[in-house]
């Protein structure tokens, strides 16, 4: 006996004469015609009760749809009897032949109502794919070790840094500094209005000059020495003395 | 179309601004990120020199380059600027040192007020990007070094006049290639280094 048949039997379907025209496994337009023309009239002929529709053979089987079984293998002779008639978008996939297939209505129904089915994970992947793929292996996802071009010397300290940002060394060393004589003109001025630039200096550098030099600025002095690398002369546009000489420099000079 | 030139209304900011705000996350929406960024910029203003998260600073960046731009365009008997001073510093005695001490600082400048590094990180904790923001003319130590006179260093003088000479000794080589060939039809130059084949019997001994 051929699979098909066997199988309505399980289901207990009938089987009869309309059975054997159910649309086994085919491959072939060519059997898909020969069936249909032996039927006559589809819409006339469909029982009522236990309409046999065919699952093709790429469906996924054990899918969770109503009138399939769980549990058949994949590529079987699906013959499947469900209670009612349901046409889905689905069986017009399987090409318009089938389409008289359909009992009752031949209104289709909204298309994307199995949609959540399809696409979806099919078993768990194992630890050993989920370390490839995030580690890299040769066979499967390479993931190059790569060596970090974008480190240079710091030409003032010699430490490594990223290319475009700051030096740490050297910014660290800033870093404090900066907070210690922010905290300090925080103390001094708190919040009083600034009305001049606020010149910083270091131990003995106010009495180094006359008290007439710092009248139209706000002088803050920090209670400890000048560090040696911060230089006044950074901060200063030149440390030459304007020059009084009345000597014009000769222009247009061949 | 006889549409206006507004260009000019606004000074033109010499730092480049995003086309697309950045929403900077906000228990308070919209509202709370303002805020936040007026808080920034009077922390900039007041101290000159603050170190933050990237995203925030750079956004108060262009905040804080066009209140000082209006400043410096307006001075501060301009109701408008008034009222954006106002908005922006939320400490107002630093409305003082904005239009008293920033304004003469930053006159005549032709580039950004502001200057804007990216911080270091600890490499192997990925934190945040961090960025330091500062007034130009700040009192502290500065950030960069000044290389402007690294070509009158002797060192890089005498490199210099090394790579001179051995570019005319170059030139030179080329040209006396060429003269013989002025005269007549021109050849195919032979190479002038002629490289021996590797022998493959051992050295005499």
């Amino acid at each position: 006996m051929p699979a098909w048949s066997y199988t309505a039997e399980k289901f207990g379907g009938d089987t009869s004469t309309r059975i054997k025209y159910v649309i086994t496994a085919m491959r072939t337009a060519k059997a898909l015609n020969w069936r249909v023309e032996e039927m006559g009239d589809p819409q006339e002929n469909l029982p009522r009760s236990g309409i046999i529709r065919h699952d093709s053979h790429w469906r996924k089987s054990g899918v969770n749809r109503p009138g399939i079984k769980p549990g058949l293998p994949c590529g079987s002779h699906s013959l499947l009897l469900s209670p009612e008639p349901r046409p889905t978008a689905l069986a017009g996939l399987q090409g318009g032949e089938l389409a008289g297939l359909r009992a009752g209505s031949g209104q289709l129904q909204n298309p994307w109502e199995d949609a959540i089915l399809w696409a979806v994970p099919k078993s768990r992947r194992t630890i050993e794919k989920r370390m490839q793929r995030k580690f890299g292996h040769p066979d499967y996802v390479y993931k190059m070790l790569l060596p970090k071009n974008n480190l240079l010397v710091c030409n003032n300290c010699g430490h490594y840094h990223k290319a475009g940002v700051l030096c740490p060394h050297c910014y660290e060393k800033i870093r404090e500094e900066t907070e210690a004589i922010q905290k300090k003109i925080q103390e001094e001025l708190g919040l009083t209005p600034v009305e001049q630039e606020v010149i910083v200096l270091y131990e003995g550098e106010a009495a180094a000059e006359p008290s007439e030099f710092w009248k139209g600025k706000r002088v803050v002095e920090m209670a400890k020495p000048r560090p040696p690398w911060f230089s006044r002369n950074l901060l200063e546009k030149t440390t030459a003395a304007p020059s009084d000489s009345s000597d014009v420099k000769p222009s247009e000079l061949a | 179309m006889n549409q206006a030139d507004v260009s000019k209304l606004v000074s033109q900011l010499r730092i480049s601004v995003a086309n697309r705000p950045r929403k900077l996350k906000n228990p308070d929406g919209p509202k709370g990120r303002l805020r936040k960024l007026q808080k920034t910029v009077t922390a900039l203003i007041k101290h000159e020199r603050i170190e933050l998260n990237y995203n925030r600073a750079d956004e108060a960046r262009g905040f804080a380059e066009r209140l000082i731009s209006e400043a410096v365009r307006h001075g501060d008997c301009h109701r408008t600027t008034m009222e954006l001073a106002d908005f922006w510093l939320l400490e107002k005695q630093l409305m003082h040192k904005l239009f008293k001490v920033l304004v003469p600082r930053f006159q005549n400048y032709s580039i950004s007020y502001t200057r804007f590094f990216l911080a270091p990180s600890s490499y192997p904790d990925k934190t945040r990007k961090r960025a330091v923001l500062e007034l130009r003319g700040n009192p502290y130590p500065p950030l960069t070094s000044d290389t402007s006179q690294n070509r009158n260093l002797i060192h890089n003088v005498l490199l210099d006049e090394a790579r001179k000479e051995y570019r005319l000794q170059k030139y030179s080589e080329i040209a006396d290639s060429l003269a013989p060939a002025e005269g007549h039809a021109p050849q195919p130059s032979e190479p002038s280094v002629v490289v021996e084949a590797p022998s493959t019997q051992p050295p005499a001994p």
